[in-house]
C-alpha cells in the first residue's frame, strides 16, 4: 500500500479551497478521514471512482489532482 | 473533569496490569507444565505469554502516529481479532492436547467455538453498522483493500499450516497417533484456521499502523 507511483495535489487543493479540512473532504467523497490522510501521504492509490469524487469535490479535472510519477 | 482524569488514569493502568497478570499466569502454567511434563499446561503457558506480548504490541501500536493520527475503529478491530484468535488457538490447542480428558466440558467448549464461527459474519456486520451510527463512513475502499491483503496472507498461511500438519501426520505417525476423542482431532484440524486468521488480522493491523507513520 506504499510507494504508489501516483502523486497528488490534494493537500494544496484543500488549502486553496478555503483551508478545507480532511474531514470535510472525506465527507464529500464518502470515505474516512484516514483514507484522505493516506492519500495525501502518497501511501494509497485511489480507485478511479474515488479519484473522480475527489476531483469533483474541488471542481477540477482528475488530471489536475493526480499525476503519474512512475517509470 | 476530575472524574474523567481519574478514569483515564485508571484505564491507563488497567491494560498494563492485566497484561502483566496474563504474562505471570502464563509463566506459572509453563513452569507447572514443565515440572509435571504436561503438554497442555506448557502450551497454555506459552499461549498466555504470546497473548501478553500481542497485548503489549497493540498498546504500542495504538499510540498516535507521526501526524497525531489515532487508530481507526477498524484498526482497533484488527487488534481485537488478533487477541480473540490467539485465545481461540489456546482453547483449540488445549482441546487437541486432551486438556478436558474427553469430558462433557470439552464438547461444550467446542460447541461454543462452532457457534462463534458460524455467527462471526453477523457479528462483524453488526459491528460495522453500529459504527455507522456514530460516523457516516465505517468502512471504505481503502479498508476493504487492506482487508484484502490480510485475507490473501491468511489464505496462504492456512494452506501452509494444513500442509505442515499433513506432512507431520505422515512423517511422525507415532506422535500424531489418532486420539480416541473425536473432539481432539476436530480441534487439531481447526487450529490452522485460527492461526491463519491471527496472521491475517495482524497483517491488516500492521498495514493500518504503517499508513499512520
Amino acid at each position: 500500500m506504499s510507494g504508489t507511483p501516483i502523486a497528488n495535489e490534494i493537500r494544496r487543493l484543500r488549502f486553496e479551497h478555503g483551508q478545507m479540512t480532511q474531514q470535510a473532504l472525506a465527507d464529500a467523497c464518502r470515505v474516512t478521514r484516514q483514507t484522505i490522510l493516506a492519500l495525501e501521504a502518497g501511501r494509497y492509490a485511489p480507485s478511479l471512482e474515488l479519484a473522480f469524487r475527489i476531483a469533483r469535490a474541488f471542481g477540477v479535472g482528475v488530471e489536475d489532482v493526480f499525476r503519474w510519477e512512475g517509470t | 473533569m476530575g472524574r474523567e482524569i481519574v478514569g483515564g488514569v485508571a484505564r491507563g493502568w488497567l491494560a498494563p496490569a492485566a497484561l502483566a497478570l496474563v504474562a505471570a499466569l502464563g509463566l506459572v502454567l509453563l513452569v507447572l507444565g514443565l515440572r509435571e511434563a504436561a503438554a497442555q499446561l506448557v502450551f497454555g503457558g506459552v499461549m498466555l505469554a504470546v497473548i501478553a506480548v500481542a497485548g503489549v504490541l497493540q498498546h504500542l501500536a495504538e499510540r498516535p502516529g507521526s501526524e497525531g493520527e489515532a487508530p481507526s475503529l477498524l484498526e482497533k478491530a484488527s487488534w481485537q481479532g488478533v487477541g480473540v484468535g490467539l485465545a481461540a488457538i489456546m482453547v483449540l490447542g488445549g482441546l487437541s492436547l486432551g486438556s478436558t480428558q474427553g469430558r462433557f466440558s470439552g464438547w461444550l467448549v467446542f460447541a461454543a467455538y462452532v457457534l462463534i464461527v458460524v455467527l462471526h459474519p453477523l457479528l462483524r456486520r453488526r459491528f460495522v453498522e453500529a459504527n455507522l451510527r456514530h460516523c457516516d463512513i465505517a468502512e471504505d475502499e481503502r479498508d476493504r483493500a487492506l482487508r484484502g491483503h490480510g485475507d490473501r496472507t491468511a489464505k496462504r498461511v492456512l494452506e501452509l499450516a494444513l500442509v505442515a500438519i499433513a506432512v507431520a501426520w505422515v512423517a511422525l505417525p507415532g506422535v500424531f497417533a489418532l486420539p480416541a476423542q473425536p473432539v481432539r482431532v476436530a480441534s487439531l484440524l481447526l487450529l490452522p484456521v485460527q492461526l491463519a486468521n491471527v496472521v491475517g488480522e495482524a497483517r491488516v493491523a500492521w498495514l493500518y499502523w504503517r499508513d499512520r507513520q
